[in-house]
């Protein structure tokens, strides 16, 4: 029998901090290798490459506009495909264009602000973590975030980012009214009174329509948040989390590849006493990985070595975050990885999370990273994932330095069965013709983008075969 | 470097920039930032580089970035373009140019931003 060293337990530990970066944590293609894409070679123009590290272009010009005038001459002016660029969170190929990139970084910050509506009005490359203090300045926050707040709210609510709970839609569902620069140059103001087909196509618009300069967001007074992170065995989870996702204010799930562990993220308003944050030397999750390599694979008994680690591990009282909602919702992600994210009805959640857990465990797929499981309320927007359905989204994720192919190719076919829609910033092989069949507005959306863009000058190749549309 | 002097050192850093004076990083050698570039340090960089707990080194404490000087500003600058470990390609600054890029590197890092490897 073999005898686990201090080190490999304390890497086996990792998994817990490893999960302390992550509670309180792509075919059309699913994109080119690291290699294909263009690297740095000074003198010449630059290459951009995403956050992830899987999708780059060597645009001809990036444009960082800092007003609307300056946006609007820009788009009119600019070369080739354009595409608005936000901080490259997206791991789909939304953004590359050899044509030209617009920033909005320097239209940022809170224009204005409504004390007694609790709205805020707010320029759209405003980062998510200037954001926070920023409105709290105005006694106000945003009723619900993501998970990281590295994005820009262009970014973000151009995608349906959403954070977690059955009574909070994506950030696309809390924008009020907002402002759009077509490539024409045009500077349109909609809302659900003014230009309302282009706004309910404009708040989840994969950045098709133009470049959104500026938004007003429905918020709530500021509030403070405690968060509570807790392992349990999955199953138990899984059989109590509709009641558990009703009982709190968010509420989200982890589940750990391989094994039976589980974790549970409640949060509910007030101030609760913090625990102390736990400190492990190097990256968490690589130190997971290197446990897994280590006794994963051992014959016969690698898997049950490998969960017993885990179980092991898990057995820790629960941890408590607690702050600023802004501070509480969002975490800090250092380790950069791969992801693919797809909403599937909220009923259907439970099941679809244990068909995938089984499937890992019965084709030995190599992968430890979490499974983070989260619900979210429908809403209208045309392109949303949570059109007219509360969903349940399921989020995998695989190192930079891993080939995530097969693992997402495998889990694919799994959430296509399940009506799955995917996430626009994250990898997915859904052709135009399926995700036309998912989406009951998707001709309507294609006619408004039509309208703005006649001459496809916001589409790169990745939209074009989204949007089944021909070069 | 302790970690109570590393977060004085980086405040009272953020609180020079914050209005609007003049600050050198980690050495009289590193190059000062035009307006755009302290916008940029103030917007972009502080989301990982005034973050303690990251693992990122932190403006301000020599100690982690003299081993970063060891590599050379040219290796910092193609890390920071293309992407390195925890460092997002380009630091997220999608419409930073070369020039920039290097100004910046050069300010966190406190070496002078024309020297070579």
């Amino acid at each position: 029998m073999k005898e686990f060293t201090r080190r490999e337990l304390l890497h086996a530990a990792a998994l817990a901090a490893a999960t302390g970066f992550l509670p309180g944590c792509s075919p059309t293609s699913l994109g080119p290798s690291p290699e294909e894409l263009p690297g740095y070679e000074p003198g010449k123009a630059l290459p951009w490459r995403n956050w992830g590290g899987n999708q780059g272009c060597r645009p001809a010009l990036r444009g960082a506009p800092s007003s609307e005038d300056e946006l609007a001459e820009l788009l009119r002016s600019a070369p080739g495909v354009i595409r608005p660029v936000g901080t490259g969170h997206s791991f789909s190929a939304l953004v590359p264009s050899d044509g030209t990139l617009v920033a909005c970084d320097l239209m940022s910050g809170v224009i204005a602000a409504d004390r007694e509506r609790r709205e805020a009005e707010v320029w759209a490359g405003t980062r998510l973590h200037q954001l926070g203090p920023a409105l709290q300045a105005q006694g106000q926050a945003m009723p619900n975030l993501p998970d990281i707040d590295y994005q820009t709210l262009a970014g973000a609510v151009a995608t349906s980012t959403h954070g977690t709970g059955p009574r909070f839609g994506s950030l696309s569902s809390t924008v009020r009214g907002l402002t759009l620069v077509t490539p024409r140059g045009e500077i349109i103001g909609c809302s659900r009174e003014t230009n309302p087909e282009i706004f309910d196509a404009a708040r989840c618009s994969l950045g098709a329509l133009g470049v959104v300069s500026r938004m007003t967001l429905a918020n709530q007074a500021s509030f403070d948040l405690t968060e509570t992170t807790s392992f349990e065995p999955l199953g138990d989870l899984l059989d109590d989390v509709e009641a558990r996702r009703d009982r709190h204010r968010h509420f989200e799930l982890y589940a750990f590849p391989h094994t039976e562990a589980g974790m549970a993220i409640a949060t509910d308003e007030g101030r609760g006493e913090p625990s102390p944050t736990p400190e492990f030397e190097g990256d968490p999750l690589k130190m997971a990985r290197d446990a897994f390599r280590k006794v994963g694979g051992l014959p016969l008994v690698g898997s049950a070595l490998y969960e017993a680690l885990v179980l092991r591990v898990a057995d820790m009282p629960a941890s408590v975050r607690s702050g600023p909602s802004y501070t509480v919702l969002t975490h800090p992600r250092i380790t950069r990885f791969r992801e693919m994210e797809y909403t599937v009805p909220a009923e259907a959640g439970p099941l679809c999370l244990r068909e995938i857990l089984d499937t890992i465990r019965r084709d030995r797929i190599p992968v430890v990273f979490p499974i983070e499981y989260r619900y979210v309320r429908r809403d209208e927007l045309w392109l949303s994932m949570f059109h007219e359905r509360d969903g349940c989204t399921i989020s995998l994720h695989q190192f930079v330095d891993e080939d995530y192919r097969p693992y997402f190719d495998a889990m694919e076919r799994i959430f296509r069965k399940y009506e799955g829609r995917p996430h626009w910033g994250k990898l997915h092989g859904l052709s135009a013709a399926e995700l036309r069949g998912l989406y009951p507005r998707w001709q309507d959306f294609l006619e408004v983008r039509e309208s703005l863009d006649p001459e496809g000058r916001m589409l790169n190749e990745h939209l074009r075969g989204v949007f089944g549309q021909s070069a | 470097m302790t970690l109570p002097s590393r977060l004085t050192g980086l405040c009272l850093s953020l609180a020079l920039l914050g209005l609007g004076l003049p600050i050198r990083a980690g050495s009289p050698l590193a190059a000062p930032l035009s307006p755009r570039e302290a916008r940029v340090f103030q917007q972009i960089c502080v989301t990982c580089h005034a973050r303690p707990g990251l693992g990122v080194p932190l403006i301000g404490d020599e100690e982690e970035w003299q081993r970063r000087r060891a590599k050379g500003l040219d290796r910092l600058l193609a890390n920071t373009i293309e992407g390195s470990l925890g460092m997002p390609p380009l630091g997220t600054c999608s419409f930073c140019s070369e020039e920039e890029l290097r100004h910046l590197v050069s300010f966190l890092s406190g070496m002078p931003a024309e020297a070579g490897p």
